[in-house]
Protein backbone atom coordinates (compact mmCIF):
# COMPACT_ATOMS: atom_id res chain seq x y z
CA UNK A 1 0.00 0.00 0.00
CA UNK A 2 1.35 3.41 -0.86
CA UNK A 3 1.39 6.54 0.69
CA UNK A 4 -1.21 8.24 -2.05
CA UNK A 5 -3.55 4.80 -1.16
CA UNK A 6 -3.23 5.63 2.32
CA UNK A 7 -4.28 9.00 2.14
CA UNK A 8 -7.52 8.63 0.42
CA UNK A 9 -8.26 5.65 3.22
CA UNK A 10 -7.52 7.93 6.01
CA UNK A 11 -10.02 9.98 4.43
CA UNK A 12 -12.29 7.61 4.77
CA UNK A 13 -11.76 6.58 8.17
CA UNK A 14 -12.77 10.87 8.89
CA UNK A 15 -16.25 9.93 7.56
CA UNK A 16 -16.57 6.47 8.97
CA UNK A 17 -16.60 4.51 5.69
CA UNK A 18 -14.01 2.24 6.60
CA UNK A 19 -13.90 -1.63 6.76
CA UNK A 20 -12.65 -3.38 9.60
CA UNK A 21 -10.09 -4.51 7.25
CA UNK A 22 -9.22 -1.51 5.69
CA UNK A 23 -8.98 0.49 8.59
CA UNK A 24 -6.46 -2.58 9.64
CA UNK A 25 -4.03 -1.85 6.53
CA UNK A 26 -4.24 1.82 6.61
CA UNK A 27 -3.48 1.41 10.71
CA UNK A 28 -0.07 -0.89 9.78
CA UNK A 29 1.07 1.36 7.34
CA UNK A 30 0.61 4.55 9.35
CA UNK A 31 2.79 3.11 11.84
CA UNK A 32 5.66 2.80 9.69
CA UNK A 33 5.32 5.91 7.86
CA UNK A 34 6.02 8.63 9.77
CA UNK A 35 5.12 11.26 6.98
CA UNK A 36 1.43 9.62 6.88
CA UNK A 37 1.02 9.36 10.56
CA UNK A 38 1.30 13.40 11.18
CA UNK A 39 -0.82 13.74 7.86
CA UNK A 40 -3.40 11.75 9.56
CA UNK A 41 -3.04 13.20 12.93
CA UNK A 42 -3.53 16.88 11.44
CA UNK A 43 -6.60 15.54 9.26
CA UNK A 44 -8.07 14.02 12.43
CA UNK A 45 -7.38 17.35 14.01
CA UNK A 46 -8.82 19.05 11.28
CA UNK A 47 -11.90 16.75 11.36
CA UNK A 48 -12.39 17.23 14.67
CA UNK A 49 -12.17 21.23 14.47
CA UNK A 50 -14.94 21.53 11.74
CA UNK A 51 -17.13 19.55 13.86
CA UNK A 52 -17.06 21.76 16.95
CA UNK A 53 -17.24 24.82 14.08
CA UNK A 54 -20.46 26.74 15.95
CA UNK A 55 -23.70 25.41 15.35
CA UNK A 56 -25.21 29.39 14.65
CA UNK A 57 -28.72 29.79 14.72
CA UNK A 58 -30.83 32.50 13.28
CA UNK A 59 -30.61 35.90 15.02
CA UNK A 60 -34.32 36.44 14.88
CA UNK A 61 -37.16 33.76 13.52
CA UNK A 62 -36.95 33.36 9.91
CA UNK A 63 -40.29 32.38 9.41
CA UNK A 64 -42.12 35.39 11.51
CA UNK A 65 -40.04 37.39 9.53
CA UNK A 66 -41.55 35.95 5.80
CA UNK A 67 -44.99 35.29 7.34
CA UNK A 68 -46.06 38.64 5.51
CA UNK A 69 -44.55 37.46 2.17
CA UNK A 70 -46.43 33.68 2.57
CA UNK A 71 -50.28 35.90 3.07
CA UNK A 72 -49.03 37.69 0.35
CA UNK A 73 -48.71 34.29 -1.78
CA UNK A 74 -51.20 33.15 -0.37
CA UNK A 75 -53.84 36.19 -1.58
CA UNK A 76 -52.95 35.59 -5.35
CA UNK A 77 -53.36 31.91 -4.83
CA UNK A 78 -56.87 32.52 -3.29
CA UNK A 79 -57.66 35.03 -5.72
CA UNK A 80 -56.13 33.00 -8.52
CA UNK A 81 -59.30 30.16 -7.33
CA UNK A 82 -61.66 32.95 -7.29
CA UNK A 83 -61.46 33.34 -10.75
CA UNK A 84 -61.64 29.32 -11.17
CA UNK A 85 -64.68 29.08 -9.36
CA UNK A 86 -65.79 31.92 -11.47
CA UNK A 87 -64.71 30.42 -14.94
CA UNK A 88 -66.39 27.10 -13.59
CA UNK A 89 -69.67 28.87 -13.57
CA UNK A 90 -69.24 30.74 -16.70
CA UNK A 91 -68.63 26.62 -18.35
CA UNK A 92 -71.32 24.59 -19.22
CA UNK A 93 -72.79 22.38 -16.23
CA UNK A 94 -71.33 18.78 -15.91
CA UNK A 95 -67.78 19.97 -18.16
CA UNK A 96 -65.46 17.30 -17.77
CA UNK A 97 -62.79 19.68 -16.57
CA UNK A 98 -65.08 20.54 -13.32
CA UNK A 99 -64.21 16.55 -12.51
CA UNK A 100 -60.45 17.52 -12.46
CA UNK A 101 -59.00 17.17 -9.23
CA UNK A 102 -59.14 20.24 -7.51
CA UNK A 103 -55.55 21.06 -6.97
CA UNK A 104 -55.34 20.94 -11.17
CA UNK A 105 -57.35 23.23 -11.18
CA UNK A 106 -55.88 25.32 -8.54
CA UNK A 107 -52.39 24.87 -10.23
CA UNK A 108 -53.97 25.70 -13.97
CA UNK A 109 -56.01 28.79 -13.13
CA UNK A 110 -53.09 30.18 -11.18
CA UNK A 111 -51.05 30.30 -14.23
CA UNK A 112 -53.96 31.74 -16.17
CA UNK A 113 -54.20 34.72 -13.62
CA UNK A 114 -50.50 35.36 -13.67
CA UNK A 115 -50.72 35.53 -17.44
CA UNK A 116 -53.61 37.87 -17.24
CA UNK A 117 -51.21 39.94 -14.73
CA UNK A 118 -48.71 39.43 -17.71
CA UNK A 119 -50.70 40.32 -20.80
CA UNK A 120 -51.71 43.17 -18.73
CA UNK A 121 -48.44 44.45 -18.11
CA UNK A 122 -47.30 43.67 -21.36
CA UNK A 123 -50.85 45.71 -22.72
CA UNK A 124 -50.21 48.08 -20.43
CA UNK A 125 -46.34 48.65 -21.71
CA UNK A 126 -47.23 48.27 -25.10
CA UNK A 127 -50.37 50.79 -24.96
CA UNK A 128 -48.11 53.81 -22.78
CA UNK A 129 -44.80 53.56 -24.95
CA UNK A 130 -45.47 51.77 -28.32
CA UNK A 131 -44.07 53.79 -30.93
CA UNK A 132 -43.66 51.98 -34.15
CA UNK A 133 -40.95 54.76 -35.66
CA UNK A 134 -38.73 53.79 -32.14
CA UNK A 135 -38.82 49.72 -33.04
CA UNK A 136 -37.27 48.66 -35.75
CA UNK A 137 -39.00 45.76 -37.58
CA UNK A 138 -35.96 43.56 -36.56
CA UNK A 139 -37.28 44.30 -33.21
CA UNK A 140 -38.92 40.64 -32.36
CA UNK A 141 -41.69 41.08 -30.16
CA UNK A 142 -42.62 44.08 -32.64
CA UNK A 143 -42.08 41.92 -35.34
CA UNK A 144 -43.81 38.68 -33.31
CA UNK A 145 -46.98 40.85 -33.36
CA UNK A 146 -47.15 42.27 -36.57
CA UNK A 147 -46.58 38.46 -37.83
CA UNK A 148 -49.13 36.94 -35.65
CA UNK A 149 -51.36 40.19 -36.32
CA UNK A 150 -51.38 39.53 -39.97
CA UNK A 151 -51.10 35.64 -40.32
CA UNK A 152 -52.61 34.56 -37.02
CA UNK A 153 -49.39 32.65 -36.52
CA UNK A 154 -49.48 30.87 -32.91
CA UNK A 155 -45.71 31.41 -32.78
CA UNK A 156 -45.84 33.92 -30.84
CA UNK A 157 -42.16 35.37 -30.25
CA UNK A 158 -43.05 38.04 -27.10
CA UNK A 159 -43.47 35.31 -24.51
CA UNK A 160 -45.03 36.02 -20.83
CA UNK A 161 -44.63 32.80 -19.23
CA UNK A 162 -48.29 32.13 -18.52
CA UNK A 163 -49.54 34.14 -21.35
CA UNK A 164 -47.84 31.80 -23.69
CA UNK A 165 -48.83 28.48 -21.74
CA UNK A 166 -52.51 29.46 -22.01
CA UNK A 167 -51.87 29.55 -25.43
CA UNK A 168 -50.19 26.82 -25.90
CA UNK A 169 -53.44 24.89 -23.60
CA UNK A 170 -55.73 25.37 -25.88
CA UNK A 171 -53.41 23.49 -28.59
CA UNK A 172 -53.62 24.88 -32.02
CA UNK A 173 -57.03 26.98 -31.87
CA UNK A 174 -56.53 30.47 -33.19
CA UNK A 175 -54.71 32.73 -30.96
CA UNK A 176 -52.59 35.77 -32.14
CA UNK A 177 -50.78 37.33 -30.07
CA UNK A 178 -52.21 41.03 -30.63
CA UNK A 179 -55.64 39.15 -28.93
CA UNK A 180 -53.18 38.18 -25.99
CA UNK A 181 -52.87 41.66 -25.26
CA UNK A 182 -56.37 42.38 -24.58
CA UNK A 183 -57.47 41.70 -21.45
CA UNK A 184 -60.39 41.09 -21.24
CA UNK A 185 -60.15 38.94 -24.43
CA UNK A 186 -57.53 36.85 -22.53
CA UNK A 187 -59.57 35.77 -19.74
CA UNK A 188 -62.77 34.71 -22.26
CA UNK A 189 -59.79 32.65 -23.83
CA UNK A 190 -59.05 31.21 -20.63
CA UNK A 191 -62.73 30.25 -20.12
CA UNK A 192 -62.88 28.39 -22.87
CA UNK A 193 -59.75 26.60 -22.07
CA UNK A 194 -61.32 25.57 -19.09
CA UNK A 195 -64.24 24.10 -20.40
CA UNK A 196 -63.21 23.41 -24.04
CA UNK A 197 -63.74 20.10 -25.43
CA UNK A 198 -64.30 16.17 -24.25
CA UNK A 199 -60.92 15.76 -23.20
CA UNK A 200 -60.35 19.01 -21.71
CA UNK A 201 -59.81 16.91 -18.20
CA UNK A 202 -56.24 15.03 -19.53
CA UNK A 203 -55.18 18.13 -21.48
CA UNK A 204 -55.49 20.95 -18.37
CA UNK A 205 -53.39 18.03 -16.52
CA UNK A 206 -51.15 17.64 -19.79
CA UNK A 207 -50.02 21.50 -19.77
CA UNK A 208 -50.14 22.07 -16.34
CA UNK A 209 -46.92 19.33 -16.44
CA UNK A 210 -45.94 21.46 -19.49
CA UNK A 211 -45.70 24.70 -17.99
CA UNK A 212 -43.69 22.65 -15.29
CA UNK A 213 -41.60 21.81 -17.31
CA UNK A 214 -41.48 24.81 -19.05
CA UNK A 215 -41.00 27.26 -16.40
CA UNK A 216 -38.57 24.72 -14.47
CA UNK A 217 -38.12 26.12 -10.91
CA UNK A 218 -39.58 29.71 -11.76
CA UNK A 219 -40.84 31.51 -8.49
CA UNK A 220 -43.69 32.81 -7.91
CA UNK A 221 -42.88 35.93 -8.85
CA UNK A 222 -45.35 38.77 -6.94
CA UNK A 223 -46.55 41.88 -8.81
CA UNK A 224 -46.74 44.87 -6.65
CA UNK A 225 -50.13 45.12 -4.81
CA UNK A 226 -51.17 48.42 -6.61
CA UNK A 227 -50.44 46.35 -9.88
CA UNK A 228 -52.24 43.48 -8.74
CA UNK A 229 -55.42 45.18 -7.72
CA UNK A 230 -55.69 47.01 -11.17
CA UNK A 231 -55.98 43.51 -12.52
CA UNK A 232 -58.32 42.27 -10.15
CA UNK A 233 -60.63 45.34 -11.19
CA UNK A 234 -60.32 43.97 -14.77
CA UNK A 235 -61.43 40.41 -13.59
CA UNK A 236 -64.09 41.13 -11.05
CA UNK A 237 -65.94 43.46 -13.88
CA UNK A 238 -65.47 42.04 -17.25
CA UNK A 239 -67.77 44.16 -18.84
CA UNK A 240 -64.73 47.37 -18.23
CA UNK A 241 -62.91 47.60 -21.25
CA UNK A 242 -59.18 47.14 -21.87
CA UNK A 243 -58.42 50.82 -21.18
CA UNK A 244 -59.58 50.88 -17.61
CA UNK A 245 -56.66 48.33 -16.85
CA UNK A 246 -54.18 50.18 -19.04
CA UNK A 247 -54.40 53.38 -17.20
CA UNK A 248 -53.88 51.67 -14.18
CA UNK A 249 -50.86 50.36 -15.36
CA UNK A 250 -49.42 53.48 -16.82
CA UNK A 251 -49.85 55.50 -14.21
CA UNK A 252 -48.11 52.86 -12.00
CA UNK A 253 -44.69 53.23 -12.97
CA UNK A 254 -42.86 50.19 -10.70
CA UNK A 255 -43.94 47.27 -12.56
CA UNK A 256 -44.23 44.49 -11.62
CA UNK A 257 -41.98 41.38 -12.88
CA UNK A 258 -42.35 41.01 -16.71
CA UNK A 259 -41.07 37.85 -17.82
CA UNK A 260 -40.16 36.20 -21.26
CA UNK A 261 -39.57 32.67 -22.06
CA UNK A 262 -37.31 31.67 -24.42
CA UNK A 263 -38.87 29.96 -27.49
CA UNK A 264 -36.96 26.43 -26.46
CA UNK A 265 -37.92 26.46 -22.84
CA UNK A 266 -34.46 26.92 -21.69
CA UNK A 267 -34.32 30.43 -20.42
CA UNK A 268 -36.84 32.63 -19.07
CA UNK A 269 -35.70 36.33 -18.62
CA UNK A 270 -37.26 38.38 -16.09
CA UNK A 271 -37.59 42.56 -15.49
CA UNK A 272 -37.43 43.34 -12.29
CA UNK A 273 -36.21 45.78 -9.85
CA UNK A 274 -35.22 47.69 -13.02
CA UNK A 275 -32.68 44.76 -13.96
CA UNK A 276 -32.72 41.98 -16.54
CA UNK A 277 -32.32 38.99 -14.77
CA UNK A 278 -31.87 35.37 -17.25
CA UNK A 279 -32.68 32.27 -15.22
CA UNK A 280 -31.87 28.97 -16.77
CA UNK A 281 -34.44 25.94 -16.69
CA UNK A 282 -33.12 25.20 -13.35
CA UNK A 283 -33.97 28.52 -11.88
CA UNK A 284 -29.88 29.12 -11.87
CA UNK A 285 -29.02 32.51 -12.98
CA UNK A 286 -27.43 32.71 -15.73
CA UNK A 287 -27.13 36.96 -16.42
CA UNK A 288 -27.87 39.40 -14.41
CA UNK A 289 -27.85 43.14 -15.94
CA UNK A 290 -27.22 46.21 -14.03
CA UNK A 291 -29.70 48.29 -12.86
CA UNK A 292 -31.14 50.66 -16.20
CA UNK A 293 -32.67 53.97 -15.86
CA UNK A 294 -36.01 54.13 -17.39
CA UNK A 295 -38.77 51.41 -17.54
CA UNK A 296 -38.70 48.81 -20.13
CA UNK A 297 -40.35 49.58 -23.50
CA UNK A 298 -40.37 45.98 -25.31
CA UNK A 299 -38.04 42.49 -24.93
CA UNK A 300 -38.24 39.52 -26.61
CA UNK A 301 -35.98 36.65 -27.80
CA UNK A 302 -34.39 35.81 -31.03
CA UNK A 303 -35.69 33.02 -32.79
CA UNK A 304 -33.07 30.33 -32.28
CA UNK A 305 -33.64 31.86 -28.17
CA UNK A 306 -29.50 32.36 -28.98
CA UNK A 307 -30.03 36.21 -28.00
CA UNK A 308 -32.45 38.19 -25.62
CA UNK A 309 -33.33 42.05 -26.85
CA UNK A 310 -35.19 44.70 -24.78
CA UNK A 311 -35.10 48.28 -24.99
CA UNK A 312 -35.19 50.59 -22.00
CA UNK A 313 -37.15 54.09 -22.71
CA UNK A 314 -35.24 56.68 -20.28
CA UNK A 315 -37.17 59.25 -18.98
CA UNK A 316 -36.54 61.74 -21.32
CA UNK A 317 -37.93 59.55 -23.89
CA UNK A 318 -34.57 58.22 -25.32
CA UNK A 319 -34.31 54.35 -25.91
CA UNK A 320 -31.33 52.01 -25.09
CA UNK A 321 -31.07 48.41 -26.61
CA UNK A 322 -29.38 45.97 -25.38
CA UNK A 323 -28.85 42.45 -26.55
CA UNK A 324 -28.08 39.47 -23.80
CA UNK A 325 -26.12 36.32 -24.86
CA UNK A 326 -27.50 33.64 -21.96
CA UNK A 327 -25.10 31.19 -23.07
CA UNK A 328 -22.23 32.65 -22.63
CA UNK A 329 -23.40 34.98 -19.77
CA UNK A 330 -22.72 38.68 -21.89
CA UNK A 331 -24.83 41.81 -22.81
CA UNK A 332 -23.99 44.23 -25.39
CA UNK A 333 -25.45 47.49 -25.77
CA UNK A 334 -26.58 48.25 -30.19
CA UNK B 1 -35.63 14.51 11.86
CA UNK B 2 -38.92 16.24 10.75
CA UNK B 3 -42.20 13.74 11.41
CA UNK B 4 -43.08 12.42 7.76
CA UNK B 5 -46.85 12.84 8.87
CA UNK B 6 -46.06 16.24 8.84
CA UNK B 7 -44.50 16.57 5.42
CA UNK B 8 -47.35 15.02 4.20
CA UNK B 9 -49.78 17.09 5.73
CA UNK B 10 -47.65 20.16 4.47
CA UNK B 11 -47.67 18.22 0.92
CA UNK B 12 -51.42 18.48 0.75
CA UNK B 13 -52.50 21.85 1.25
CA UNK B 14 -52.13 22.24 5.59
CA UNK B 15 -51.26 25.56 5.77
CA UNK B 16 -50.49 25.17 9.72
CA UNK B 17 -48.65 22.21 9.14
CA UNK B 18 -46.63 23.92 6.50
CA UNK B 19 -45.74 26.80 8.71
CA UNK B 20 -44.87 24.38 11.66
CA UNK B 21 -42.10 22.62 9.29
CA UNK B 22 -40.82 25.53 8.17
CA UNK B 23 -40.06 26.47 11.93
CA UNK B 24 -38.67 23.32 12.27
CA UNK B 25 -36.29 23.68 9.66
CA UNK B 26 -35.46 27.19 9.55
CA UNK B 27 -31.83 26.50 12.02
CA UNK B 28 -30.81 24.11 8.94
CA UNK B 29 -31.24 26.23 6.58
CA UNK B 30 -29.57 29.02 8.17
CA UNK B 31 -26.66 26.91 9.27
CA UNK B 32 -26.22 25.98 5.91
CA UNK B 33 -26.64 29.45 4.29
CA UNK B 34 -24.68 31.16 7.01
CA UNK B 35 -21.29 28.72 6.38
CA UNK B 36 -21.80 29.07 2.46
CA UNK B 37 -22.24 33.10 2.09
CA UNK B 38 -20.25 33.75 5.64
CA UNK B 39 -22.11 36.63 7.17
CA UNK B 40 -25.06 36.97 9.09
CA UNK B 41 -27.07 39.14 6.78
CA UNK B 42 -26.65 37.54 3.72
CA UNK B 43 -27.10 34.22 4.85
CA UNK B 44 -30.63 36.34 6.29
CA UNK B 45 -31.64 36.91 2.68
CA UNK B 46 -30.45 33.44 1.36
CA UNK B 47 -32.29 31.41 4.25
CA UNK B 48 -35.79 33.58 3.88
CA UNK B 49 -35.39 33.01 0.04
CA UNK B 50 -34.91 29.79 0.66
CA UNK B 51 -38.11 29.10 2.81
CA UNK B 52 -40.44 30.79 0.82
CA UNK B 53 -39.34 28.46 -2.12
CA UNK B 54 -40.25 25.89 -0.15
CA UNK B 55 -43.19 27.17 0.93
CA UNK B 56 -44.48 27.46 -2.78
CA UNK B 57 -43.09 24.53 -3.78
CA UNK B 58 -44.06 21.78 -1.41
CA UNK B 59 -45.98 20.36 -3.97
CA UNK B 60 -43.15 19.71 -6.39
CA UNK B 61 -41.59 17.49 -2.92
CA UNK B 62 -41.58 13.64 -4.34
CA UNK B 63 -41.55 11.34 -1.11
CA UNK B 64 -38.84 8.96 -2.93
CA UNK B 65 -36.15 11.63 -2.23
CA UNK B 66 -35.10 12.90 1.25
CA UNK B 67 -36.96 16.10 2.55
CA UNK B 68 -33.75 17.04 4.33
CA UNK B 69 -31.72 16.78 1.54
CA UNK B 70 -34.43 18.38 -0.87
CA UNK B 71 -34.47 21.28 1.60
CA UNK B 72 -30.84 21.52 1.04
CA UNK B 73 -30.69 21.47 -2.09
CA UNK B 74 -33.09 24.30 -2.47
CA UNK B 75 -30.53 26.18 0.07
CA UNK B 76 -27.46 25.62 -1.70
CA UNK B 77 -28.68 26.51 -5.03
CA UNK B 78 -29.70 29.79 -3.78
CA UNK B 79 -26.43 30.70 -2.00
CA UNK B 80 -24.21 28.81 -4.68
CA UNK B 81 -26.12 31.72 -7.09
CA UNK B 82 -25.88 34.27 -4.57
CA UNK B 83 -22.28 33.52 -4.11
CA UNK B 84 -21.39 33.57 -8.35
CA UNK B 85 -22.70 37.24 -8.03
CA UNK B 86 -20.53 38.86 -5.68
CA UNK B 87 -17.19 36.92 -6.00
CA UNK B 88 -16.03 34.98 -9.01
CA UNK B 89 -14.88 31.50 -8.60
CA UNK B 90 -11.43 30.13 -8.18
CA UNK B 91 -9.80 27.01 -8.12
CA UNK B 92 -8.89 25.06 -5.62
CA UNK B 93 -5.22 25.29 -7.12
CA UNK B 94 -4.87 28.92 -7.05
CA UNK B 95 -5.84 28.61 -3.08
CA UNK B 96 -2.58 27.01 -2.53
CA UNK B 97 -0.68 29.90 -3.12
CA UNK B 98 -3.34 32.65 -1.53
CA UNK B 99 -2.21 30.46 1.39
CA UNK B 100 1.25 31.12 1.34
CA UNK B 101 1.19 34.36 0.68
CA UNK B 102 -0.54 35.00 3.72
CA UNK B 103 1.47 32.73 5.55
CA UNK B 104 4.14 34.42 5.13
CA UNK B 105 3.07 37.71 6.24
CA UNK B 106 0.68 37.06 8.79
CA UNK B 107 1.69 33.60 9.96
CA UNK B 108 1.77 34.67 13.58
CA UNK B 109 -1.27 36.06 13.84
CA UNK B 110 -2.84 32.75 11.42
CA UNK B 111 -1.46 30.83 14.56
CA UNK B 112 -3.42 32.72 17.10
CA UNK B 113 -6.60 32.60 15.27
CA UNK B 114 -6.57 28.89 14.26
CA UNK B 115 -10.57 28.17 14.88
CA UNK B 116 -11.55 31.36 12.93
CA UNK B 117 -9.48 31.08 10.42
CA UNK B 118 -10.48 27.77 9.60
CA UNK B 119 -13.52 29.34 8.97
CA UNK B 120 -11.94 31.66 6.91
CA UNK B 121 -10.30 28.82 4.85
CA UNK B 122 -13.60 27.19 4.04
CA UNK B 123 -15.02 30.76 2.86
CA UNK B 124 -12.23 30.89 0.39
CA UNK B 125 -12.93 26.95 -1.13
CA UNK B 126 -14.58 27.07 -4.12
CA UNK B 127 -18.69 26.84 -4.29
CA UNK B 128 -18.99 23.01 -4.15
CA UNK B 129 -15.83 21.96 -2.63
CA UNK B 130 -17.50 24.71 0.28
CA UNK B 131 -21.13 22.98 0.15
CA UNK B 132 -19.98 19.33 0.49
CA UNK B 133 -17.56 20.34 3.10
CA UNK B 134 -20.78 22.50 5.24
CA UNK B 135 -23.37 19.57 4.20
CA UNK B 136 -20.51 17.10 5.89
CA UNK B 137 -20.08 18.06 8.62
CA UNK B 138 -23.06 21.28 9.96
CA UNK B 139 -25.73 18.70 8.43
CA UNK B 140 -23.69 15.72 9.47
CA UNK B 141 -24.52 14.10 5.81
CA UNK B 142 -23.35 11.18 4.63
CA UNK B 143 -21.45 10.91 1.11
CA UNK B 144 -24.74 9.81 -0.69
CA UNK B 145 -26.79 12.40 1.25
CA UNK B 146 -24.48 15.15 0.01
CA UNK B 147 -24.33 13.19 -3.91
CA UNK B 148 -28.36 14.16 -3.26
CA UNK B 149 -28.41 17.21 -2.02
CA UNK B 150 -25.99 18.99 -4.86
CA UNK B 151 -26.44 16.71 -7.69
CA UNK B 152 -23.19 15.82 -8.05
CA UNK B 153 -21.99 11.93 -8.92
CA UNK B 154 -20.96 10.31 -5.46
CA UNK B 155 -17.22 10.12 -6.58
CA UNK B 156 -17.27 14.17 -6.92
CA UNK B 157 -18.72 14.62 -3.81
CA UNK B 158 -15.74 12.57 -2.16
CA UNK B 159 -13.06 13.67 -4.49
CA UNK B 160 -14.36 17.49 -3.52
CA UNK B 161 -14.42 16.56 0.20
CA UNK B 162 -10.88 15.04 0.31
CA UNK B 163 -9.03 17.69 -1.73
CA UNK B 164 -11.26 20.64 0.44
CA UNK B 165 -9.61 18.50 3.54
CA UNK B 166 -6.38 18.27 2.14
CA UNK B 167 -6.27 21.59 1.68
CA UNK B 168 -7.80 22.93 4.38
CA UNK B 169 -5.11 20.71 6.84
CA UNK B 170 -2.06 22.50 4.97
CA UNK B 171 -3.33 25.55 6.95
CA UNK B 172 -3.98 23.85 9.96
CA UNK B 173 -0.29 22.14 9.41
CA UNK B 174 1.35 25.55 9.53
CA UNK B 175 -0.37 26.74 12.84
CA UNK B 176 1.27 23.83 14.56
CA UNK B 177 4.62 24.81 13.02
CA UNK B 178 3.77 28.38 14.56
CA UNK B 179 3.55 30.16 11.29
CA UNK B 180 6.57 28.81 10.06
CA UNK B 181 6.22 26.75 6.57
CA UNK B 182 8.29 23.80 7.11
Amino acid sequence: MNCQEVMEYMQRELDGDLTEFESAKAREHIRQCAECAAMFERLKRLSAELESLPKVTPPISLVDAILPKLDEIDRVKAAASADAGAAELAGSAGSPARTAPRRRNNRFSLRILSGVVAAGVVAGIFFATYDPDRLSDSFSGDRAAKESASSGSSEPMLMMDAAADSTDAQDGSDVSMKESFHLTEVRDQSGQAMESSPGSAGRSGDSATDADAGSGEGDVRMAPPAVLQGVNGGIESPEDDVQMGVAGFTEEPAFGPVESVSPDGSYIAVFSESRVIIYDRDGNTRFESEERQGSIAAMGWSEDGAFFRYEIRREDGAGEIYRINPADGTETKE
Amino acid sequence: MVEPSLIRAAREGDREALITLLREIETHVYRTAYYLVGNEQDAMDAAQEALIRIYTKIGSYEEKAQFKTWVQRIVTNICIDKFRRNKPTVSIEEHEMVFEGRDSVEGEVMAAYAAKDIREAIDRLPEHHRAVVVLRYLQDFSYNEIADSLDLPLNTVKSYLFRARQQLQVLLRDYQKGGVRG
